[in-house]
């Protein structure tokens, strides 16, 4: 009946109507009041204009910082992947009862709020903690020596964030490599690290990209770490941006910068994201292609 | 015997590389518990045990009003998510069409990946524009649309697993649609829509950026007091106040495996 | 003929040919798996492990590829100690039960995945895998991906993979297992034919004792880690060593009789009855060597079975009551009861279809052709 057809629809609506309305509050519009504001550098009443479009061509610095700004998160999400590998591997060979109890522990850091986890590294790597007096009786440190307040040290934080999820994503993928894959690349001669050239690698590929994916997009966007422990030369473009907005009250050419990171961040993406077939490319340019008998 | 090794084996070499992957790991962490507990209130050696530090937590430190004004703001939120987030869900498995699902879910996963500090940047031009600026309800609306999404795609996946059969022969069996789902599809959901719920609580706890941008001058969850207290240095009190988070963190964790969560949010596990 | 010299230097070659395996143990944990293996596989064999699901036959298989190592004993292969061999230097070409092809790389890759671990130039590592496919009549599929082919076709796949690189072994665990019951019957055939034009040393893995029975030259059947027998496939299944072997390879009668030596012959009683053995039964009596309680073993196609007439019951057939009969196609399987024993019968369909009204509850007289005599065991 029309009736029970029109209920129905009228039931769909209100469904999604709560988060719906919220999300386009809260989400839509404010990217849309983003882009228009970048137009707007005389206030919300005044005519459009291309003004902080031009300021932003005219100061190269803003284009460098966006440069170091990606350099870093780019280095940071290679750092994690190169250290998540290996125990993301181990983690997929385990037993399941310990594979569920080292997951599970991951999960703890990754909960954690990142101010927490900030707060514990600023501690370990400050120069009066023990971790610092040890590395120094060890003779590896100078003694007041710390890296707190460098670049390094964001990089480090960052990696250390993102580590369990790097981990998570590598792990889903590297879960779907069958053992028995691997025998039978040994039985047909290939060595630890043939298998891990031929077999491993192409495998586990697809979630290599879409952890540094994952973790990259945080990354370049970073505003408390490099505040916190990025010292004087440390501050990427996450902070600039939020200095436009609130203390330099300049919202326009706010909105302006935060259009670059994204489109930056959006560039890189979509650079990884093209990796992929990219990838599968190469495995098969090893191929052996065998016309149809 | 010899160096032959069972190919399917976990060499201890591999647990190596795995042990030490979680030391670094829990090492931060672990500091600050072992310390919570250190009398120096420099945080220095030698080591002597006390509870001293929990104490001062809750008698005199400033931080437990911060801590107690997220608590109760991320139960808010989380509460809401669950139910906005479950409504939506339905939606997207039951109601939507194809467009209405790639816009759905294009905005989801908008708020969980821009990056927050855009969004949180771009939310308060919203809110000054429409008059509500930074408040407690601005901070509330600006949580809630980043946790909502986790609900979402949460109870969606177990809810697109549920054999539409089941709700078929509820139907057959005289059950309208509101029935339908509050006898059948609602309790096969719960853990779902629980899960969903804790870490919407933890989404929201932990979200600096956006509470950064949007509170009140004056008013301080946790994260934002833990910000303006890392400047000053080594806090014992947040020592304890860390070693506390973290056990409930385990025991939430445990909690979710029990209800049978696997991902915990963690990407990978979005439809 | 017998010449020593001839003898001893077929020894030696046998020596150094082909897969030995000596004494081999393998436990997990308290439990034993593999108590005691020795067999030998002669080049160009196609042998076969038969057991249950349990019986360590995997295992054996495993450790002679070299992916778990056995606890003792030794394993050589054309004269080599291949015991502690890591898996990628044996030449041992193994086609998994899952088949196990690389998901990310085409048919072609697959297959010159081996040949590419040796080193093989790009032209002749084609035209190797050309020759394979041909054999495993997979001609048109180079460049397909494992995912689009059926499981018969991943099967020839993962052999043509495990053939190219000309191994000195080929291991085969349970091969046919995954697949449906019509296209086992055509894999087999091909694999039998297989083995035949390349003649390479086979040793497959099976739970199915009529795979074994047609493939093999020669079974060996494992039980709960201990090879209990091993010979041809006709003397493995007229001749099994013990109730095990014998109840594994097919369906098995056993009725307890007595034997009565008599002053003109032997004869048998099954409960009430007198039965005077045919000559073939004579010689198996003779063979076991015992005398009183005893138990007949023969199998269905050793008993025959005919509709009760009015006349009086014949000396050499026993006296029964027909419960049923169930239609297999080309056979039925007869079932009856004799003295309060089941007994089960093969025959030919055309000549139970043919002959006479079969109803349950007919009376029927039943010959034991041939059979087995076994000690008695418990009443009933």
């Amino acid at each position: 009946m029309a009736s029970r057809a029109l209920r129905a629809r009228l039931t769909g609506i209100l469904l999604l109507l709560p988060a719906g309305l919220l999300l386009a509050v809260m989400v839509l519009i404010p990217l849309a009041v983003l882009v228009w504001f970048s137009f707007a550098p005389e206030g919300a009443d005044a005519p459009l204009s291309l003004d902080s479009y031009a300021r932003l061509f005219a100061t190269p610095l803003y284009f460098h910082l966006a440069m170091k700004t990606m350099l870093t998160a780019g280095l940071a999400a290679l750092l994690t992947a190169a250290l998540g590998w290996a125990p993301a591997w181990v983690l997929s060979r385990l037993a399941p009862r310990a594979r569920t109890a080292t997951l599970l522990a991951i999960i703890v850091p990754y909960l954690t709020s990142y101010l927490l986890l900030i707060y514990s590294v600023f501690v370990i790597l400050g120069p009066g903690s023990p971790v610092m007096v040890t590395l120094r009786l060890l003779g590896l440190a100078a003694p007041g020596a710390s890296i707190l307040y460098t670049q390094a040290a964001t990089v480090v934080m960052l990696v250390y964030e993102n580590l369990p999820v790097m981990v998570f994503v590598l792990f889903s993928g590297m879960q779907r490599i069958d053992t028995t894959l691997l025998a039978a690349a040994g039985s047909l001669g290939a060595t630890r690290w043939a298998r891990l050239r031929h077999i491993i690698l192409p495998m586990a590929a697809p979630s290599l990209v879409s952890g540094l994916i994952i973790v990259f997009v945080p990354m370049g966007g970073a505003f408390v770490e490099p505040a916190i422990l990025g010292g004087p030369n440390g501050l990427l473009l996450g902070n600039v941006i939020a200095d436009q907005m609130t203390r330099a009250d300049d919202p326009s050419f706010g909105s302006v910068l935060s259009l670059l990171l994204l489109l930056a961040t959006l560039a890189i993406v979509a650079l990884l994201a093209g990796l992929r077939p990219a990838l599968h490319r190469l495995t098969s340019r090893w191929s052996d292609h065998v016309a149809p008998a | 015997m010899s160096r032959l090794r069972d190919i399917d084996a976990v060499s201890p070499g591999m647990v190596t590389v795995l042990g030490l992957g979680l030391a670094l790991l829990f090492l931060p962490l672990l500091v600050i518990i072992a310390l919570s507990f250190n009398a120096s209130p420099y945080g220095t050696l030698p080591f002597q045990a006390t509870l001293h530090w929990y104490g001062t937590l809750f008698a005199r430190s400033g931080l437990l009003g911060p801590t107690w004004l997220s608590l109760k703001l991320s139960a808010l939120v989380a509460a809401s998510a669950a139910l906005l987030g479950t409504m939506g869900a339905v939606w997207l498995v039951r109601r939507a069409g194809r467009l209405g699902a790639v816009l759905f879910r294009g905005t989801l996963l908008a708020a969980i990946t821009v990056p927050w500090l855009i969004l949180g940047l771009a939310m308060l031009l919203v809110m000054n524009a429409i008059g509500l600026g930074r408040s407690l309800l601005s901070i509330y609306l600006g949580l809630l649309a980043i946790s909502l999404p986790y609900v979402v795609f949460i109870v969606a996946t177990r809810l697109q697993a549920i054999d539409p059969d089941l709700e078929h022969a509820a139907r057959s069996l005289g059950a309208g649609a509101l029935a339908t789902f509050a006898l059948v599809t609602a309790p096969l959901i719960l853990p779902a829509i629980l899960s969903g719920t804790l870490i919407a609580f933890v989404m929201a706890f932990n979200n600096f950026l956006i509470q950064y941008f949007l509170a009140p001058f004056g008013t301080q969850t946790l994260p934002l007091k833990i910000y303006t207290l890392i400047r000053v240095g080594y806090l014992p009190d947040l020592n304890a106040l860390a070693t506390l988070i973290v056990a409930t963190t385990c025991l939430l964790i445990l909690l979710l495996h029990r209800l049978g969560l696997r991902n915990a949010g963690l990407p990978g596990s979005t439809p | 003929m017998n010449a020593p010299w001839a003898q001893s230097s077929l020894g030696a070659a046998e020596e150094n040919s082909g897969l030995h395996v000596i004494d081999v143990h393998k436990g997990y944990g308290q439990t034993a798996v593999l108590k005691g293996i020795t067999l030998h596989v002669p080049h160009n064999a196609f042998h076969l492990l038969l057991g249950p699901s349990g019986s360590g036959k995997t295992t054996l298989l495993r450790i002679i590829a070299g992916f778990t190592p056995a606890d003792s004993g030794r394993v050589t292969l054309a004269g080599r100690d291949i015991t502690a061999m890591l898996p990628e230097r044996r030449n041992i070409g193994v086609v998994f039960q899952n088949y196990a092809l690389f998901p990310h790389m085409s048919v072609a890759q697959n297959i010159g995945f081996g040949l590419r671990m040796r080193g093989m130039a790009r032209a002749e590592r084609e035209q190797r895998i050309r020759d394979v496919l041909a054999l495993v009549r997979m001609g048109g599929f180079a460049q397909r991906m494992p995912a689009a082919l059926s499981g018969g076709q991943q099967q020839r796949v993962a052999l043509a993979r495990a053939l190219v690189i000309e191994p000195e072994l080929l291991l085969l665990d349970e091969p046919l297992s995954a697949l449906d019951r019509k296209i086992r019957q055509e894999v087999r055939e091909e694999l039998k034919r297989i083995q035949a034009e390349t003649r390479v040393t086979t040793v497959m893995v099976t739970h199915d004792q009529e795979e074994a029975l047609f493939l093999a030259d020669r079974v060996l059947v494992l039980e709960a880690g201990v090879i209990r027998q091993q010979g041809a496939p006709a003397e493995i299944y007229q001749q099994p060593a013990d109730e095990f072997v014998a109840g594994f390879l097919g369906p098995l009668n056993v009725v307890p009789a007595a034997i009565e030596r008599q002053a003109d012959g032997v004869m048998l009683r099954v409960g009430g009855q007198h039965l005077a053995p045919t000559s073939a039964l004579r010689d198996a009596i003779a063979a076991a060597g015992l005398s009183g309680p005893v138990r007949l073993a023969a199998r269905p196609e050793q008993l025959a079975v005919t509709l009760a007439t009015a006349a009086a019951r014949p000396p050499d057939a026993l006296a029964g009551r027909l419960l049923g009969i169930d239609f297999a196609g080309a056979v039925v399987i007869i079932h009856v009861e004799v003295e309060a024993h089941r007994l089960a019968i093969l025959a030919l369909s055309p000549d139970v279809i043919a002959g006479g009204p079969w109803e349950p509850g007919r009376a029927v007289w039943v010959r034991i052709r041939q059979g087995r005599v076994l000690p008695g065991g418990s009443a009933g």
